[in-house]
C-alpha cells in the first residue's frame, strides 16, 4: 500500500513538473528566436530559420543600431524622469486622500468615497477623446508635463492600499503628536507617511510597471520623436526598419533588459505589490 | 472651560484648513479627468461633432444606431469576444497552475518567475515578439514543423479567424501570470491543516479544491473574471501593433482612436466610449451583485 502510495506521488510530482516545464517553454520559446534574431545579420536571418542560434555571438551591429539611431537613450531618460514624477505626484496625491478618508469626519466623506469607486468603472482609454483637445489646445502635447499630469490621478486600488495601511496606525498616535504641538500636516508629513512606506513601495511598483508598459498615452500626448518612451520608440521602429527584423529584434531585447534586471532584483516587492494592489484593492 | 472651547475650535478650523487643502487638487483631478469627460462624452456622442469648432448639429441616437448597424462597427464585438475566451482560458490555466504549486514544490520560485514575467513587460515589445513570432517561416512554423503538423502551416495574420486567435493568444500568454500570482497568493494564505485535516477525511485533490481552495479564492475569482471581461474591450497595443486592426482585428480601442484622430468622427466616437463605459459598468455591477452576499465566507474577505 505504501509503495503504491509513493508511486502515486512520484508520477504526480513528475507530471507538475512536466506542465510547469511545457509553460516555461510556451513563454522562453517565442522570445527566444527574437534573441537569437538580434544576433544575426540581415542575410543571416532570411537565409536561416529562426529558430537557429545566430553564426556570431558578437555581432552587435544591430544593437548599435538601436543604441544610435533609435533614440533609446532618449526614450530612457524620458521614461525615467517621467516616472519618478509621477511617482512622487500620486504617491502625494493619493496619501493625502487616504490620510483625510481615514484621519477625519466631514461631509461628503461617504459620497466621496463612492465617487472614486464610480471612476474606477470607467476605462481610462476613453477619456482622452476629450481630454486631448484641452491638453492639445494649451499647448502640452510633446510636453512631458502633460503625461505626468495624466499618470498622478488617484485611482481606487491605490487609494484603498493606503486607506488600509493608515487605517491600521492607531489614532492615539495622531492625538499624542498634536498634544506635543504637532500641526496636521507635520503628522501627515513626519509620522503617518514614513510608517506606510511598505504601501509607498507598493503603490510605486505596480505605478513603474504601468508606466513603463504603457503605450497608447505616450503614443497620444508625445508624437515626436525626441519625446519618446521606451514603448513608443520601440513602436517607431517598425517604419524605418520595417524588413529588418534583426534591428527590431535588439530593439525588443534593449527594452526588455531594464525590466528583466528590475525583475531579477526586486521580485519579492513586485509579487508582493501586485497581489496587495489586486487583494486588498 | 472657555479656553478649552477655544482650543477645540481652533483645532477644528485647523482640521477643516487641512482637509480643504489636501483635497481640493485630487477633487479637481477626479472632476476634469473623470466627470467632465464623461458628461461631455454623453452629450456629443448624440451629434455629428467633428472634434473641431466648426459648427455641429444633433443626431439623436444616430451615432448609436451606426455602431450596432456597420460592419466595422459591429466587429469589434467579435473581435472582443475572442479575447474575453482568452480571458476566461488564462482563469482556468492559472488557476490550474496554482492549485498545483500551492503546496511548497521544488523550485516553484523559479518556475513562478517565469510564467510571471510576461506581464510585466513592456506591451509593445510583446507584440513585436509575436508579429516576429506568427512571420512567415517565424517560430511558430518551425514549431508546428518540428512536431509534424506541417500540413497546419498558413499565413496566420492575413485571416480574420486566425489572426484574432493568434491575437488572443499573446493576450493570454502576457496575462497568466498575473492572475496565476494572484490565484497563487490566495491559496498559500489558506492554513495547511486545513488540507491535512481533509487528508485525514480521505479527501481527494478535487475534494479538497472544491471544500476548501474554491471558497477561498471565489471572491478573487470573481474580482479576476471581472478584470478580464473590462480588458477584453480596451486591448490597444495588441492589436495596433501586429495589424493595425486589419482583418477584422479592430478592437473597441483601436477603433475607438482611429474613428476619432484619423477619420475625426468624434461624435461616433464618443457613442463608442459611452457604449464602453456601459458594457464596464453592467460588468461590475453585475459582479458586485453576484459576490455581494458571499463577502465574509472565505480566508480572505
Amino acid at each position: 500500500m505504501a509503495i503504491t502510495d509513493n508511486g502515486r506521488k512520484r508520477i504526480y510530482a513528475i507530471c507538475k513538473y512536466a506542465i510547469l516545464c511545457s509553460m516555461v517553454f510556451i513563454v522562453l520559446y517565442p522570445m527566444l528566436g527574437v534573441f537569437y534574431a538580434s544576433f544575426k545579420t540581415q542575410a543571416e536571418y532570411l537565409s536561416t530559420s529562426s529558430m537557429q542560434p545566430p553564426e556570431d555571438w558578437a555581432n552587435f551591429s544591430n544593437f548599435y543600431l538601436v543604441f544610435v539611431r533609435g533614440n533609446v537613450v532618449t526614450g530612457f531618460l524620458n521614461t525615467a524622469v517621467i516616472t519618478v514624477a509621477a511617482c512622487v505626484t500620486s504617491t502625494l496625491l493619493n496619501t493625502m486622500v487616504a490620510f483625510c478618508l481615514t484621519r477625519f469626519d466631514f461631509k461628503g466623506k461617504n459620497l466621496l468615497d463612492r465617487f472614486y469607486m464610480a471612476a474606477s468603472f470607467v476605462p481610462s482609454i476613453i477619456v482622452h477623446l476629450i481630454i486631448f483637445k484641452d491638453f492639445a489646445a494649451a499647448g502640452l502635447v510633446n510636453n512631458l508635463i502633460s503625461i505626468i499630469i495624466l499618470y498622478t490621478g488617484v485611482d481606487i486600488v491605490t487609494l484603498y492600499l493606503y486607506k488600509q495601511y493608515f487605517g491600521q496606525i492607531s489614532v492615539s498616535v495622531d492625538e499624542s503628536a498634536i498634544m506635543d504641538g504637532c500641526s496636521y500636516f507635520r503628522v501627515y508629513w513626519n509620522i503617518l507617511l514614513p510608517m506606510v512606506r511598505p504601501a509607498i513601495t507598493t503603490a510605486c511598483i505596480i505605478k513603474i510597471t504601468y508606466i513603463y508598459n504603457d503605450f497608447y498615452t505616450a503614443f497620444l500626448y508625445l508624437p515626436a520623436k525626441e519625446k519618446g518612451v521606451m514603448s513608443t520608440v520601440l513602436y517607431r521602429f517598425i517604419g524605418p526598419y520595417s524588413s529588418q527584423w534583426c534591428v527590431i529584434a535588439a530593439g525588443i531585447i534593449v527594452v526588455t533588459i531594464p525590466v528583466f534586471i528590475g525583475f531579477i532584483f526586486a521580485q519579492k516587492q513586485i509579487y508582493k505589490g501586485f497581489s496587495d494592489g489586486a487583494v486588498k484593492g | 472651560m472657555a479656553k478649552m472651547n477655544r482650543l477645540a475650535a481652533k483645532r477644528q478650523r485647523e482640521k477643516n484648513k487641512i482637509i480643504i487643502a489636501f483635497l481640493i487638487v485630487p477633487l479637481l483631478f477626479l472632476l476634469y479627468f473623470t466627470v467632465y469627460p464623461v458628461v461631455t462624452m454623453l452629450l456629443y456622442s448624440f451629434t455629428d461633432w467633428k472634434g473641431s469648432a466648426t459648427p455641429f448639429s444633433v443626431l439623436g441616437v444616430k451615432n448609436y444606431v451606426e455602431i450596432f448597424t456597420t460592419d466595422t462597427y459591429r466587429n469589434i464585438f467579435k473581435t472582443a469576444s475572442y479575447y474575453l475566451v482568452a480571458g476566461i482560458v488564462q482563469q482556468l490555466i492559472s488557476l490550474f497552475l496554482a492549485v498545483i504549486m500551492g503546496k511548497a514544490l521544488r523550485g516553484s520560485g523559479i518556475f513562478k518567475g517565469f510564467i510571471f514575467f510576461p506581464f510585466i513587460m513592456n506591451g509593445v515589445a510583446v507584440s513585436m515578439v509575436f508579429r516576429m513570432f506568427y512571420q512567415i517561416g517565424g517560430g511558430l512554423d518551425v514549431l508546428l514543423k518540428a512536431i509534424g503538423m506541417e500540413q497546419c502551416i498558413r499565413v496566420w495574420m492575413t485571416n480574420p479567424v486566425t489572426s484574432n486567435i493568434c491575437l488572443a493568444f499573446i493576450y493570454l500568454w502576457k496575462n497568466v501570470g498575473y492572475s496565476f500570482l494572484i490565484y497563487l497568493g490566495t491559496m498559500q494564505s489558506v492554513p495547511g491543516e486545513y488540507y491535512d485535516a481533509a487528508a485525514i477525511d480521505g479527501a481527494g485533490m478535487w475534494m479538497q479544491f472544491k471544500e476548501i481552495t474554491f471558497p477561498a479564492i471565489k471572491m478573487i475569482i470573481g474580482m479576476m473574471v471581472t478584470l478580464s471581461i473590462v480588458g477584453s474591450i480596451s486591448v490597444f497595443d495588441i492589436p495596433y501593433v501586429l495589424t493595425n486592426g486589419k482583418n477584422s482585428t479592430n478592437s473597441f480601442a483601436t477603433t475607438l482612436v482611429e474613428t476619432a484622430f484619423t477619420y475625426s468622427r468624434y461624435g461616433l466616437a464618443c457613442a463608442m466610449a459611452i457604449i464602453m463605459l456601459l458594457l464596464a459598468a453592467i460588468v461590475m455591477v453585475f459582479k458586485n451583485m453576484v459576490f455581494k452576499e458571499e463577502n465574509d465566507n472565505g480566508y480572505n474577505r
